[in-house]
């Protein structure tokens, strides 16, 4: 006999489903045809992502044992005693070299190797093998992943250096997920010779920012503007002193600078917000810390929270830095080598599909 | 602004579909944005306010949750997540939905928000056939249609009843 008298409202389906991991839900398609178009619809696809869990996502290169090489690997922490590893095998066929960039954006993630470039999907284990860019690049020096609100759609875009001789050939171009194609942007890029650091990448309205490094003029902000075209290097804050470690990183949806201070063996992280329309670029400088012991910063969460590398322990730390908890995570691998943490960053579940609309049909 | 809303003690009726009175208090009421947004809209207190899609079993469940979220303080978080818990713990498939009804026509998000939870928890694990009978859906699939669907993602099935 049916629990409920009639069908429910299909609010009140939603209300329901959207509150089951991705998983269940591919399952959940077979029940019946309303069941798997409800499934596939944009807005209750929007919606499961918002309720979607916020796991913290550690990447992490370890050396692989076999070949001597090191390789890269996910690994999903609940809470701070559980550890899922995140299985991304499926984009082997297309990824069977060493991994070179790694973006995560609203569930996905833009993966490459020198070769290739795949933007998958984790949860639902859907990959799209982009198109090769036009050019082939002699060195990529910088791949952004981003959803921009402008032209709501998934863009990639590819910084590349086109020959080792003439580092002034230099090439911009832009992946757009719904048209499925590359775009070149006519912009010049100021100087050349530079690398770009791990760095989160948003598309303000159309604005790519990642921290740029050269050797003479140091760190520095670089902001590509994909709708007009151009291109702006601006410089960090007057006051900002580290001792290396500079990051960029996403906050309540605004760019975060965070500048290392290690001293008598005490750790802070001084931080400052990107404004964009101030008079000054950079505002509202702040201290984290001062925290005893070496850290390195891996990620920067909403929540008053940072995750910390613990130094010379290779353990995920969180701290909050308005209750000054501190919160040690379960030891991720416990191989004999060194372990490099790359980075932290927030993921959820999603369903959205990345497959070609000519591949659903 | 209303004068049923001035005096804090002041309490309002409610009548359920089978025809059942509560006598609620009004800070406990408040917890509904539904029943809210009658006070604000100087809805006298002195009328019974009909709830016809409710039945009194619910109602009383809704407003046994009202309460405790009304008299608890805000810095009490740890206490309302065990009564919550402990509130839908042994409750069956038909009240859960009948306190998903509810909870959505009262407008009372965080009721709304754990009901939903506990039955998205119960079906995840459920073959497809238990889940079409709790909500009453028809399988509408041919049976090539659907072992077609499955194969869509057959690695989500590993194990699947």
């Amino acid at each position: 006999m049916a629990i409920v008298d009639e069908e429910l409202p299909q609010e009140l389906l939603m209300e329901i489903l959207s509150r089951l991991p991705v998983k269940s839900l591919l399952q959940l398609k077979s029940v019946s045809k309303s069941w798997y178009v409800l499934i596939q619809n944009p807005s209750f696809i929007s919606l499961h992502h918002t309720r979607a869990r916020l796991y913290y996502c550690a990447s992490i290169y370890v050396r692989n044992l076999n070949n001597n090489n090191f390789q890269r690997s996910m690994y999903l922490l609940p809470d701070q005693t559980s550890i899922e590893h995140l299985d991304l095998s499926f984009t082997r066929p297309h990824l069977d070299k060493e991994l070179f960039g790694m973006k995560s954006c609203n569930g996905l993630m833009c993966l490459s190797t020198d070769s290739n470039i795949v933007i998958c999907n984790p949860a639902t284990r859907e990959c799209r093998l982009l198109p090769q860019p036009p050019y082939h690049a002699w060195r990529t020096n910088y791949l952004g992943f981003a959803f921009d609100s402008k032209t709501s759609d998934y863009k990639v875009v590819r910084l590349a250096t086109l020959s080792e001789t003439t580092l002034v050939d230099h090439k911009i171009q832009i992946y757009g997920m719904s048209a499925d194609s590359w775009k070149e942007i006519v912009a010049t890029v100021p100087n050349h010779d530079f690398t770009v650091r791990q760095s989160p990448c948003k598309s303000f309205d159309g604005v790519f920012y990642w921290l740029s490094y050269n050797p003479s003029t140091r760190h520095a902000i670089d902001a590509l503007n994909t709708v007009e075209g151009s291109f702006e290097r601006r410089s960090l804050p007057a006051d900002v002193s580290s001792d290396g470690q500079i990051n960029l990183y996403l906050l309540n949806d605004s760019l975060a600078l965070i500048g290392r201070k290690c001293h008598n063996r005490e750790t802070r992280f001084d931080v400052w917000l990107m404004d964009e329309f101030g008079v000054e670029f950079w505002t509202k400088k702040y201290t984290i810390g001062p925290l005893l012991g070496r850290y390195s910063l891996l990620g920067f969460w909403p929540i008053s929270e940072v995750l910390l590398d613990g130094f010379e322990k290779g353990k995920i730390v969180s701290y909050n830095h308005s209750t000054h908890y501190i919160e040690e995570y379960k030891q991720i691998c416990d191989l004999p080598e060194p372990n490099l943490m790359t980075q932290v960053f927030p993921y959820s579940e999603s369903l959205l599909s990345v497959k070609r609309p000519v591949d659903l049909a | 602004m209303a004068s049923s809303i001035e005096n804090n003690n002041e309490k309002l009726t409610l009548k359920s579909s089978d025809g059942e009175e509560f006598l609620v208090e009004k800070h406990v009421a408040l917890q509904s944005t539904l029943l809210q947004n009658m006070l604000d809209s100087d809805c006298s207190s002195a009328d019974v306010i009909p709830l016809p899609k409710i039945d009194a079993r619910t109602l009383a469940l809704v407003l046994g949750y009202c309460k405790k979220h009304a008299d608890a303080s805000s810095s009490k978080q740890g206490e309302l997540n065990s009564f919550d818990s402990e509130f839908l713990k042994d409750m069956d498939m038909g009240a859960l939905f009948n306190l998903v009804l509810a909870a959505n026509f009262m407008e009372i998000k965080g009721l709304l928000d754990i009901a939903a939870q506990k039955i998205a928890d119960t079906i995840k694990d459920k073959p497809h056939q238990e889940v079409r009978e709790i909500f009453h859906v028809e399988n509408d699939y041919t049976p090539e249609e659907e072992a077609a669907v499955r194969e869509e993602n057959r690695w989500a099935f590993e194990g699947f009843p």
